[in-house]
């Protein structure tokens, strides 16, 4: 066997491919599949599906009422992004401009948080932010600051704020690691070359940083655009995202065909905005050279 | 070359925490020189030189340039330029564009801009080269573009940290002549930092050999190689015997006594070093004439000193003899051939070494 396997280098290449190629048919290609074939079937009255063919769903998909939750979807995301971006960033260069010792305990610092379960934490988010009971609006009226709770919650802003607290982390992670590979001796040749503070930060390290903003602000949007539990909890039922439509439509509607096609269609969105962006992106570095 | 001061160490020190990085250092640059710090890696000169240009402050002591002290001033507000060690390209930008830098930064028109990077293309011999980014560059075009985005701001002074570090050797040798030229051509202080003394000699007006913080010796090439000024700078720069012994009155001057009695002649003594004290002398193994002790060359006016050839090995220009004098102290001897063949000695031969005296000098252990 080992000597046929030593005759046959491509076999052999096969051969060792089968672990992650398996992983990736099993857990990522098959399923993808499934979505796709479903999203052209009809329904099945208790869930599941009919064997028949049809595009009726797709033209559901572009149904105003979905179309506008689904654009909708995308502000929050956009907003979500901009506001981890502006957070974020501060944070991550302040994180990688301490002394190395510090720069560890800070990583740790952020991660801390994680170790709980996200679900857990949004319900503390709830907890916090709720009208009339919510600790912030007791609290303020209890000082006398505010006389009507505020409207913190069931609300675009609550649900913002639990996406960008969710995912703040995946934000300033790149960043960091853009900020902590930029070679050091750029600043001071920008120093040395006459740029003030405002001009070294602006000329040479945010673009040199640009690659871990484009992947933290990718790491952010795609999974804020498909988030369902920070909206089902901190939206209050009021506020829908497209990935409480798609999780209806499987969990309360039983419509799995409508579901696919709603899926596929935001994993097209989102291929779209990846291949334009890097498009653009290297488009930008021929432009330059 | 006029006799203004272009950079003046005074007494400065720099600690980081406890460590001494440098030490109560004075140097006084002459304006237009190529001035090098030289000394092995740690000894301070690259932090004499970022001391020099802003990037770290003086503990202790003040730094003038063009005779205006720097004090807590910002690299950008001093009229100095830096070539870094790893050139510091910014690699977002075209080489045009990172010449321009220094220039845009001073809010220079943009007519003016373009026509200053021309002619600094120009000098570097780059002119095809400005819409290119540093990657898609050679290690010595980098090196090329480093000097001009910083020349072109016309420092009064420039610093280069050990800026052909990352060159191969024959690049390194060319790069060695073309920046002394620029130098001429331009007109400009160069303070340079090395590790390379045969790079410093070639390139340098004087240098300033540094160790463990300190300056040990300033002074022209020449001086420092035929007369260093303590056993550090002997030891560092080119090759040397060192033959211990003590110090010894002689009829015309004085010298060592080395174990056998003989005394071995030196025409000069580091301060401090006094007589019947252990001290070393230090002699270069070219400045050794060896002669059999059957024949008499009529040497009168040398010193002279007698030993066993131990071994003889032929090196082309050269032959070299470890000569033993006793039975623990041995010398080097470098001998050119002249004629072909003519003057090798064989092994074990009895000789006789001849110097003068000026060339051999007592340095305190």
């Amino acid at each position: 066997m080992q000597r046929y396997l030593r005759k046959h280098p491509s076999l052999q290449a096969w051969l060792l491919l089968i672990p992650a190629g398996g992983w990736l048919f099993i857990f990522f290609i098959a399923p993808l599949a499934i979505v796709l074939v479903y999203s052209f079937l009809e329904r099945g009255t208790y869930g599941g599906v009919e064997w028949a063919f049809t595009i009726e769903n797709f033209k559901r998909v572009f149904d105003s009422l979905y179309l506008s939750t689904f654009l909708s979807s995308a502000k929050i995301a956009l907003l979500t992004t901009v506001i981890a971006l502006l957070v974020g960033y501060p944070i991550a260069y302040f994180i990688a401009t301490r002394p190395p010792k510090m720069r560890s305990t800070l990583l740790l610092a952020l991660m801390v948080p994680f170790w709980t379960n996200f679900l857990i934490r949004t319900y503390a988010w709830l907890t916090l932010l709720r009208t009339n009971t919510g600790l912030i609006n007791v609290t303020l009226m209890n000082w006398g600051i505010i006389d009507e709770p505020l409207s913190l919650y069931g609300n675009t802003f609550a649900i913002v704020l639990g996406l960008v607290y969710g995912w703040l982390p995946d934000m300033i992670l790149p960043i960091y690691a853009a900020l902590d590979r930029l070679d050091h001796s750029l600043v001071e040749a920008a120093d040395d070359l006459y740029a003030p503070g405002t001009q070294v930060f602006r000329r040479i390290i945010f673009p040199l940083s640009l690659p871990g903003v484009v992947a933290g602000s990718m790491l952010v949007f795609i999974p804020s655009l498909g988030a369902f539990v920070t909206p089902a909890i901190l939206g209050g039922g009021k506020t829908l995202m497209i990935g409480n439509i798609i999780s209806n439509q499987f969990l309360a509607a039983h419509d799995w065909p409508f579901g696919s096609a709603l899926s596929m269609l935001m994993m097209a969105f989102m291929l779209i905005a990846t291949l334009v962006y890097f498009r653009s992106s290297s488009a930008e570095d021929r432009k330059s050279l | 070359m006029n006799n203004q001061i272009a950079v003046e160490i005074s007494d400065v020190t720099k600690k980081f925490g406890e460590v001494v990085a440098v030490d109560n250092v004075k140097i006084r640059i002459k304006d237009r020189e190529f001035f090098s710090l030289l000394g092995p890696s740690g000894c301070g000169k690259t932090t004499t030189l970022r001391m020099i240009g802003g990037f770290e402050l003086p503990t202790e002591g003040q730094i003038y340039i063009m005779g205006e002290a720097q004090g807590f001033k910002p690299p950008y507000q001093r009229p100095v330029n830096t070539v870094f060690q790893s050139y510091a390209l910014f690699p977002h930008m075209t080489i045009a564009q990172n010449i321009a830098f220094g220039l845009e930064m001073k809010k220079v028109s943009k007519n003016e801009i373009k026509k200053r990077v021309g002619e600094m293309l120009d000098l570097v011999q780059l002119s095809n080269m400005g819409r290119r980014k540093p990657k898609q560059l050679s290690g010595g075009q980098r090196q090329r573009v480093a000097l001009a985005r910083a020349l072109i701001n016309h420092p009064k002074v420039l610093l280069l940290d050990e800026p052909l570090g990352a060159l191969d050797m024959k690049l390194r040798k060319e790069m060695q002549f073309e920046l002394k030229a620029i130098q001429e051509r331009v007109g400009i202080t160069f303070v340079y930092v090395t590790h390379d003394q045969e790079e410093a000699i070639t390139m340098s007006d004087r240098i300033a050999i540094m160790n463990e913080g300190k300056v040990l010796q300033i002074d022209t090439p020449e001086e420092i190689y035929e007369r260093p000024a303590n056993h550090f700078v002997a030891d560092f720069i080119g090759e040397t015997n060192f033959i211990p012994g003590k110090v010894q009155r002689t009829e015309n001057g004085f010298g060592l006594k080395i174990s056998d009695g003989q005394i071995f002649a030196a025409g000069w003594a580091e301060e401090g070093v006094s007589i019947g004290e252990a001290s070393l002398i230090s002699v270069r193994p070219e400045k050794l004439r060896i002669y059999p002790t059957d024949q008499s060359p009529g040497f009168d006016h040398l010193s002279k000193i007698t030993g066993v050839i131990e071994k003889s090995v032929y090196i082309g220009t050269d032959t070299r003899y470890v000569v033993r004098l006793t039975k623990d102290t041995i010398v080097q001897v470098r001998q050119q051939n002249m004629v072909s063949g003519g003057t090798h000695l064989k092994e074990g031969m009895s000789v006789n070494l001849f110097w003068d005296s000026e060339n051999a000098r007592i340095l305190k252990r």
